[in-house]
């Protein structure tokens, strides 16, 4: 009965969460190998009300362009204001003079493989985006699944009394050398 | 075939078990945001030591000098910069377990060495991403960087035979489609509402 209910727990949670795995593992990858992300960029200019605050020259150029993001980065000059937007996939950097009004956007898109590598870095429930927040939602989803499989596994193979011999000594290899090298870097 | 897939499958998980669940951790620690070394609240180990500033060395060189002296445990080459306010030249050295930050008092020939030492659930967030990319020449930092991207593939084989498995063997049993279906609809929804 146990073993029926964590096996249906085991396979249900791992396909409801495969596309998540498979996107931080394979921005893993991305990550761990150094594999470039190309990068598109694209500048064009805008003109906004002249002497705003920063977060309302932001909140301006997101109405009036539809950027949505993340605000950041913000320097404040006597000649000049800059600040950039992010979101998943783009980054808007602005560049904004309040004497006259006049702004200057120059966007980066990344790609698919930009877009999978911020997705991994995505965390935190304290984004003004709530898609942003939403997101990081399902990461905390994933991490409780891919905690949960982890345990319902350990418990399957146990009960498979043909693995026990075989497994027993690959968990105990996995966890001599992790818990020894996590021990060591502790140090 | 499934009958070997199924046994890989189980090989696979009961080697990654341990870095699996490092990789789950990091993703509750980050989303709870729990205190960096920064943010936790704990003042740093603090140390004055002596050290002789040789003459024509670039920021950068001094920086892996002072690096040679210090020898951080576990730690990459330096992150170097200098204090915006007093222009002294600071060398960053991070590492699973934080930060050691040396800070070059040249008028009186000393490094002031402060120690940051992070949380186990920060260093197990720090261990995470500690991958095959990471430039050092620690034996312990290595050996680990490369049981994670075994980890990481490991990962990958298995959330695609484990997808295998459940699609051919447990057909019949609806909820697998459902819970594909709804995972995956769930997934795209999310995706473009970031994007």
């Amino acid at each position: 009965m146990i073993y029926k209910l964590l096996r249906n727990i085991h396979l249900l949670a791992g396909l409801f969460a495969l596309p998540a795995l498979l996107t931080y593992a394979v921005s893993s990858v991305q990550m761990a190998h150094r594999i470039r992300i190309p990068q598109n960029v694209t500048e064009e200019d805008a003109t906004l009300a002249p002497g705003l605050a920063p977060r309302a020259a932001a909140l301006q150029l997101m109405a009036q362009q539809g950027f949505s993001g993340d605000l950041g980065g913000v320097l404040t000059t006597p000649a000049q204001t800059t600040f950039s937007i992010t979101r998943v996939g783009s980054r808007y950097q602005v560049g904004y003079d309040p004497g006259s009004g006049r702004a200057h956007v120059k966007r980066t898109d990344t790609g698919i493989l930009g877009e999978l590598n911020r997705l991994h870095h995505l965390h935190g429930l304290h984004h003004e985006n709530r898609a942003m927040n939403a997101w990081a939602v399902m990461l905390a989803a994933v991490s409780l699944i891919l905690l949960t499989i982890g345990v319902t596994g350990i418990y399957m193979w146990f009960k498979l009394q043909r693995e026990r011999v075989i497994g027993a000594i690959l968990l105990s290899v996995n966890l001599i050398i992790s818990i020894g090298l996590l021990t060591f870097l502790r140090s | 075939m499934n009958h070997w897939i199924r046994k890989l499958h189980i090989y696979a998980g009961l080697l990654n078990f341990s870095v699996l669940m490092v990789f789950g951790i990091a993703g509750m620690v980050v989303t709870f945001d729990a205190p960096d070394i920064f943010h936790a609240g704990d003042e740093p180990r603090v140390e004055v030591r002596p050290f002789s500033y040789p003459d024509g060395l670039s920021d950068k060189e001094l920086g892996a000098q002072i690096g040679q002296k210090l020898q951080p445990p576990h730690a990459g080459p330096p992150n170097v910069h200098r204090d915006p306010i007093n222009h002294q030249l600071i060398a960053d050295f991070y590492s699973v377990n934080g930060l050691v930050r040396a800070r070059a008092l040249e008028q009186s020939n000393q490094l002031r060495v402060e120690t940051f030492r992070n949380s186990v659930w920060r260093f197990l967030d720090n261990a995470h991403a500690t991958t095959i990319a990471e430039q050092t020449s620690d034996s312990g930092v290595r050996a680990w960087a490369w049981y994670t991207e075994f980890s990481i593939w490991s990962l990958i084989f298995m959330a695609v035979s484990g997808a295998w498995l459940g699609l051919t063997e447990r057909q019949r049993f609806r909820w697998t489609n459902v819970s594909l279906a709804t995972g995956c609809a769930v997934f795209a929804a999310f995706y473009l509402l970031t994007k």
